[in-house]
């Protein structure tokens, strides 16, 4: 009886099998993490190139050179200001996969000054994350 | 006769013989080595150039704001002409300056702009042409073409100083505003 479980003890049989389980479950930890940051990263671009869509709209179709509001061919929408045609377009562009998508607020004026755009994303793969990212123009 | 070393000393002098020699605890020194020259220097040069890689995306889009400003603005409109001396005016230049400043919340004197903004000038054939002369006058297709290049500088200061990793960041945006 002794013997038998002494020699099991020293047994080694098995053994990369069982580090190649520990290794492995480490390897998965480490490609899914990158899987995850890659996404993270892929959104957190598609979002800059949102807000900025939406802030180079505003600036286009800013209050001095077009004082009765955006050009009806750039904005479909029924009662179209600056930030909601701004964000309209944004979200078009780029957006159409966030889930709360771009925002525009005009400040300042009136006609306004200033348009500040935001874009946030709840991102949910292993754990959730929470990107914003955001942009303020000058519309004079 | 011999002289017999005391039992306690002979005693410790086999045991450090054991201790020494062994191999007991390599693989926690090799996983040392590892982690302070190899692993823990990969993650901190990783995150740096994480932080890099965004600063300089943030700051290209910045400038392509003050662009953006340069074309649409009604300041820059009427304050960018090819035959003044300068050609961006003051009024227009700091426009520009502050709408790159004010996109993305730089904290003030994060960045530096150049002194004065360069225009470049082509005609219809994308070939240049000294800006203030006439395409149809040098009988090349017109209209005149006037670009504006629209540039800010930034520190990055890493939080560990590798050679590799470069300590300033340059932002620049062509645009054509005529």
């Amino acid at each position: 009886m002794t013997r038998k479980r002494s020699s099991l003890c020293r047994d080694e049989d098995g053994e990369v099998a069982v580090e190649g389980a520990v290794t492995m479950l480490a390897l998965m930890f480490l490609i899914l993490g990158s899987v995850q940051f890659g996404l993270v990263f892929w959104n957190w671009n598609t979002m800059l190139l949102a807000v900025e869509e939406a802030g180079r709209y505003a600036m286009l179709y800013n209050p001095t050179n077009y004082p009765s509001g955006p050009p009806a061919a750039s904005c479909s929408l029924a009662s179209p200001t600056l930030a909601t045609c701004a964000q309209a377009w944004g979200n078009q562009n780029w957006g159409n996969n966030f889930g709360s998508g771009v925002s525009c607020t005009a400040s300042g004026g009136p006609p306004a000054t200033t348009m500040t755009c935001t874009a946030t994303y709840t991102f949910s793969f292993i754990n959730s994350i929470s990107l914003s990212r955001g942009i303020q123009v000058p519309l004079i | 006769m011999k002289r017999q070393l005391p039992s306690f000393v002979s005693r410790l002098v086999r045991w450090h013989r054991r201790d020494l020699l062994g191999d007991d605890g390599s693989v926690a020194v090799e996983l040392g080595l590892l982690a302070s020259f190899f692993l823990v220097p990969l993650l901190l040069g990783i995150i740096q150039y994480g932080l890099y890689f965004n600063a300089t995306q943030s700051l290209a889009a910045a400038t392509r704001v003050g662009a953006e400003y340069a074309r649409d603005s009604t300041t820059c409109q009427s304050g960018i002409q090819i035959l003044l001396s300068p050609p961006v005016s003051a009024a227009c230049n700091t426009g520009i300056q502050t709408a790159i400043k004010n996109s993305m919340n730089y904290p003030s004197g994060a960045l530096t702009f150049p002194a004065s903004l360069p225009l470049t000038c082509q005609c219809d054939d994308q070939t240049a042409i000294t800006c203030g002369n006439s395409c149809a006058a040098a009988s090349r297709p017109a209209p005149n073409r006037v670009f504006v290049t629209i540039s800010a500088t930034q520190t990055f200061t890493p939080f560990v100083a590798l050679w590799t990793v470069p300590t300033t960041i340059n932002g620049v945006t062509d645009i054509r505003i005529q």
